[in-house]
């Protein structure tokens, strides 16, 4: 294996768990993101010299993952949304308002636009800063701090949301 | 950032319930890379005056089983400029095409070579088309995006499995489907299903993403009244692939885990999953011998392929051929294995500068014989009932005959697109 197969190895298996991980809070759906993120490192692998050698790769596998699954939302799965129904997971004690918070979450995540939700997800979730939201999305920064205006305002819709989205805009 | 905003993302993000391997973006790249080496031949034949767009390679399933040789074979071509194009075995010459609509494709033949069902133009139908006429009939109503099409071995019904866990039985007779079984999450690979050689049971591999960790299972569905059956669990391995032996009294599950691969016997009579052998690091392909002595799986590294001896449950020697190992076909007599293969990809797609290969091997000594070079990127294989032609998709939208009386391509055939499937009439 020469070094740059090597280091494209390397990658995939260092960071495949982190990105799926992202994917399945942009899709909803273990089996869309995997696809999503196979789908982005196939794209990335015939460049990998080039995107080592002029870019941050991570920064570039989640811009194709972005906008791949922004052309998938357009184009394959129109107007299909994730489901906001809770899937079977034990909602014992303890447990039972973060479930309530998840299913809202999961509701409120399926509400924004595509564009919404991807600047939650890296800017909150994988916490880039919004420069580097702004490479990802290939937008003006200010074009970043918007939507996440945007998508925290529709967040805090949610009573049980609001709480955890007010002490976010602080 | 506040952390409870990213803690609950955290929790709802969870914890992926596949490893995505190399290995499994390197066959998506191989699909792509067909395809690309395809545009950029047929842009540099339009530069060079030559009119007519050439097209893609690429990818689909791999062809059923043998099927009962009752007339001359035609080779039917799908590819993803949504057309079906037969070519008679006899002349080689490609017939008119017909349109079936649809880009990323998949097939399945009835036994008796009248009908080919084809996933449709759009995420929701299958076509049916007739080799008796080679007219596309009317399409029917399935669910989303078919990643597998399998006919039982009467040919009575057509199973389409969907990429979000749904199978719709289509009735062959009458064309029209029946109520959608569901089974969980599949997995997108191509042999998902498997069924019994008396057509009365119907295994698919399926995963449930939650609760956490994920399980795997095998899902038996009797065929006579379409119900599932109690999940058969694959314990420390998510299933990929299933094939069943033609004896029907063993299916072979192929599971992945973070460990490795794993061989998972699943004893039909019982409906109980064996000791999992493990074999390997990467996720391969698997075709069994028509006796059913010998599992190959292909991808294997990915340098070439493993033979598993089914008697005893364990695997052989690698078996290495040039390139990286893709797609694998048995002849029917079950003598030969043919497996396609290309080069390492380390950059940018070049089908002037390179060369795929298809290696036979014998299944008796699974020594490789000399590799046979055709076009760039060969993937899909189909046999001839008569086990004398090798079809293979060889880059460039065109598909190459191999001769395996001795092993020699014949002329490549232009069909155009992006080569996803071909299938073989008795």
């Amino acid at each position: 294996m020469d070094a740059e197969a090597e280091g494209f190895a390397q990658f995939v298996e260092a960071r495949e768990r982190a990105l799926q991980r992202t994917a399945h809070l942009l899709t909803g759906d273990w089996a869309l993101a995997e696809d999503l993120v196979q789908t982005a490192l196939a794209r990335a692998w015939p460049r990998w010299e080039r995107i080592m050698r002029r870019d941050d790769p991570e920064i570039y596998v989640r811009r194709v993952m972005v906008n791949t699954w922004a052309t998938w939302s357009r184009r394959r799965w129109r107007g299909e949304k994730p489901s906001p129904a809770l899937a079977d997971h034990a909602a014992a004690g303890d447990l039972a308002e973060e479930v309530t918070a998840r299913i809202e979450l999961r509701g409120a995540l399926a509400s924004l636009t595509g564009r919404q939700r991807a600047v939650l997800v890296l800017r909150v979730y994988d916490d880039l800063s919004e420069a580097q939201v702004a490479r990802v999305l290939n937008c003006a920064v200010g074009t970043v701090k918007a939507t996440m205006s945007q998508a925290l305002a529709k967040l805090r819709e949610s009573p049980q949301l609001a709480g955890l989205v007010e002490q976010e805009v602080r | 950032m506040d952390r409870r905003l990213r803690d609950l993302l955290s929790a709802e993000a969870g914890d992926p319930p596949h490893q995505i391997t190399v290995e499994a973006v390197r066959r998506r790249v191989a699909r792509r890379r067909a395809r690309e080496g395809a545009a950029v031949a047929a842009a540099a034949l339009l530069a060079a005056g030559l009119g007519t767009a050439l097209a893609a390679g690429a990818v689909g399933n791999p062809a059923a089983g043998p099927a009962k040789v009752t007339r001359p074979s035609t080779v039917y071509v799908l590819s993803s400029d949504g057309t079906l194009t037969p070519i008679p075995a006899a002349t080689s010459r490609p017939g008119k095409p017909i349109p079936v609509g649809g880009e990323d494709q998949v097939m399945a033949i009835t036994p008796d070579g009248k009908t080919i069902y084809v996933d449709g133009d759009g995420p929701n139908t299958v076509i049916p088309v007739s080799t008796v006429t080679d007219t596309a009939g009317k399409p029917i109503k399935v669910g989303r995006q078919a990643t597998q099409i399998l006919i039982t071995p009467d040919g009575k019904t057509a199973y389409v499995l969907d990429a979000f866990g749904t199978i719709t039985p289509i009735a062959t007779a009458t064309n029209t489907p029946g109520k959608p079984i569901k089974v969980g999450m599949t997995t997108g690979s191509s042999n998902q299903m498997a069924i019994m050689p008396d057509g009365k049971t119907l295994y698919v591999v399926s995963w449930t993403p939650s609760p956490l960790p994920s399980s795997s299972y095998v899902i038996p569905i009797a065929t006579a009244t379409n119900t599932p059956g109690k999940p058969i669990k694959i314990e420390g391995a998510n299933s990929v692939e299933i094939v069943m032996n033609p004896d029907g009294r063993t299916a072979y599950v192929l599971g992945a885990s973070r460990t490795g691969v794993k061989i998972i016997p699943i004893a039909t009579a019982t409906n109980t999953a064996g000791r999992p052998v493990s074999d390997g690091d990467a996720v391969g392909e698997l075709a069994i011998t028509p006796g059913g002595q010998i599992l190959y799986i292909v991808g294997h590294g990915p340098l070439g392929v493993v033979p598993f001896a089914t008697a005893t449950n364990t695997p052989g020697k690698l078996i290495k051929v040039g390139g990286i190992a893709d797609t694998i076909a048995v002849t029917p007599d079950g003598k030969t294995a043919y497996v396609s293969s290309q080069p390492p990809m380390t950059g940018e797609p070049n089908c002037a500068a390179q060369t795929g290969e298809v290696t036979p091997i014998p299944t008796a000594t699974n020594v490789p014989g000399r590799p046979i070079r055709v076009g760039c990127v060969p993937f899909f294989l189909a046999i001839t009932p008569d086990g004398k032609t090798v079809w293979v998709s060889s880059g460039n939208g065109k598909v190459t005959p191999i001769s395996t009386a001795t092993n020699t391509p014949g002329k490549p055939i232009n069909i155009g697109g992006s080569i996803t499937g071909i299938a073989v009439s008795p």
